[in-house]
C-alpha cells in the first residue's frame, strides 16, 4: 500500500472512524513512516485551528424573527404568508404549484362546458317548427240491408 | 433538557421549546449556513426557515434524538435553494482571489491570525461543509450522512481529500504571507 492509502485511513483513524481490525497494519506503517506522522500531525493542527475559529454572531434580527415564531403555537402555520411561501418553496417529487395550476384550469373548462350544456338543453323549440301527430283507428264494419241482401 | 424531551415538548404544543431549541443551536447553525453561502443575511434567512419548518412540521421528526442532524439538513436545503436561486454555485475549488482586492489588505488580513479561513474560503463549498460539521459540530461520519444525504463512505473519502486540500491551501497561504 501507497502512503496516500494509509493517509486516508489515518484520516478515518483520527476521526475514531477506522475499522479497529485495520488499526494494527496502520500503527506499524506510522512507526516507519515521518511522512504519516507529519500528515497525523496535520490533523490535529487542523481540529485545533478550527476550534479555535470566532464563533459566528447571530443577528439580533434573527433572533427577533424567531421568538415571533416562538409566540405561535408549534405544530401549526405561523403566519398564514410564511406558511404558504415555505410550502411553495418547499421541494416536492411533484410540480405542486403546476398540478395546482393545471386542476384549476382543468375545473374552469369543464364548468364552462357544463353551463354551455345546461343552456343548450332549456332552449324552447322554434315558432315555424311544425308537430304532426299520427294516431292508428280501429277498423269500422258497417252492417245493413241493401236489395234484401245482408253486407 | 435533553433533545428528545424538547421535541415531545414542541409536538405537544410547549412553544417555549422552540426557544430553547433555538438558544441550543442558533450558533452553529448560523455558522454553518454562513460558511456555505458567504453571505450573513442570506445565511439568516436559511437559518430563520430552518426554525420556521421546524415550527410546523415538528409532528414530522419521528427520531427525536436526530434533532440536531434534521435541523442541520433543513438548513443546508433552504442553503441550496438560496445558491440555486441566486445562480451562485460555481465551483470555487476554481476561484482565485478577487483581482480587486488589494495584496496589502490581504497580508494584513492574513497577519491578524484568519490564515486558516483564508484556506477554507478557498476550498469547494462540499469540502468546508464536511469539515465545519466534523471539526466544529463534532459529528459522526454517519451524521454527516444524514445532513447531507450521502453514503457513509462517501463522507469518509471527502472528508479526506479536504483535509488535504485544506493542507494545499494553507502552504499556498503562508505562501503569501511570505511575499513583500
Amino acid at each position: 500500500m501507497m502512503c496516500h492509502e494509509y493517509e486516508e485511513r489515518l484520516s478515518a483513524f483520527y476521526d475514531g472512524e477506522l475499522d479497529r481490525t485495520k488499526v494494527p497494519e496502520l500503527m506499524t506503517h506510522l512507526a516507519g513512516c515521518s511522512s504519516c506522522r507529519t500528515f497525523l500531525a496535520s490533523l490535529a493542527s487542523i481540529q485545533r485551528a478550527e476550534m479555535s475559529m470566532n464563533t459566528a454572531e447571530v443577528p439580533a434580527t434573527l433572533d427577533e424573527r424567531v421568538r415571533r415564531l416562538a409566540a405561535h403555537r408549534p405544530g401549526r402555520p405561523a403566519r398564514f404568508r410564511d406558511a404558504a411561501f415555505a410550502i411553495w418553496k418547499r421541494r416536492f417529487a411533484l410540480p405542486v404549484p403546476a398540478i395546482g395550476i393545471f386542476a384549476v384550469v382543468v375545473l374552469w373548462a369543464g364548468l364552462l362546458l357544463w353551463s354551455e350544456a345546461e343552456r343548450a338543453s332549456v332552449t324552447p323549440p322554434a315558432a315555424e317548427t311544425q308537430i304532426i301527430y299520427v294516431m292508428e283507428m280501429p277498423p269500422v264494419v258497417v252492417q245493413g240491408t241493401v236489395n234484401g241482401n245482408t253486407r | 433538557m435533553t433533545d428528545d424531551r424538547l421535541v415531545q415538548a414542541l409536538q405537544q404544543g410547549d412553544s417555549a421549546a422552540l426557544g430553547v431549541i433555538y438558544a441550543r443551536y442558533k450558533v452553529q447553525l448560523f455558522g454553518y449556513c454562513e460558511s456555505l453561502l458567504r453571505d450573513r443575511t442570506t445565511a439568516e434567512d436559511a437559518v430563520h426557515d430552518a426554525f420556521l419548518a421546524l415550527t410546523n412540521r415538528c409532528r414530522e421528526i419521528r427520531s427525536p434524538d436526530a434533532l440536531r442532524s434534521w435541523l442541520f439538513a433543513v438548513a443546508r436545503n433552504n442553503v441550496m435553494m438560496i445558491l440555486r436561486r441566486n445562480r451562485r454555485l460555481v465551483d470555487v475549488d476554481e476561484e482565485a482571489p478577487s483581482a480587486e482586492e488589494d495584496p496589502l489588505d490581504r497580508l494584513v488580513r492574513v497577519e491578524e491570525g484568519e490564515a486558516l479561513e483564508t484556506s477554507l474560503g478557498r476550498l469547494p463549498m462540499h469540502y468546508r461543509e464536511v469539515l465545519l460539521l466534523r471539526h466544529r459540530e463534532g459529528m459522526s461520519y454517519a451524521a454527516i450522512a444524514v445532513v447531507t444525504g450521502d453514503t457513509v463512505e462517501a463522507i469518509r473519502a471527502r472528508l479526506f481529500k479536504a483535509r488535504k486540500a485544506l493542507m494545499r491551501a494553507a502552504a499556498a497561504v503562508v505562501d503569501e504571507r511570505k511575499l513583500p
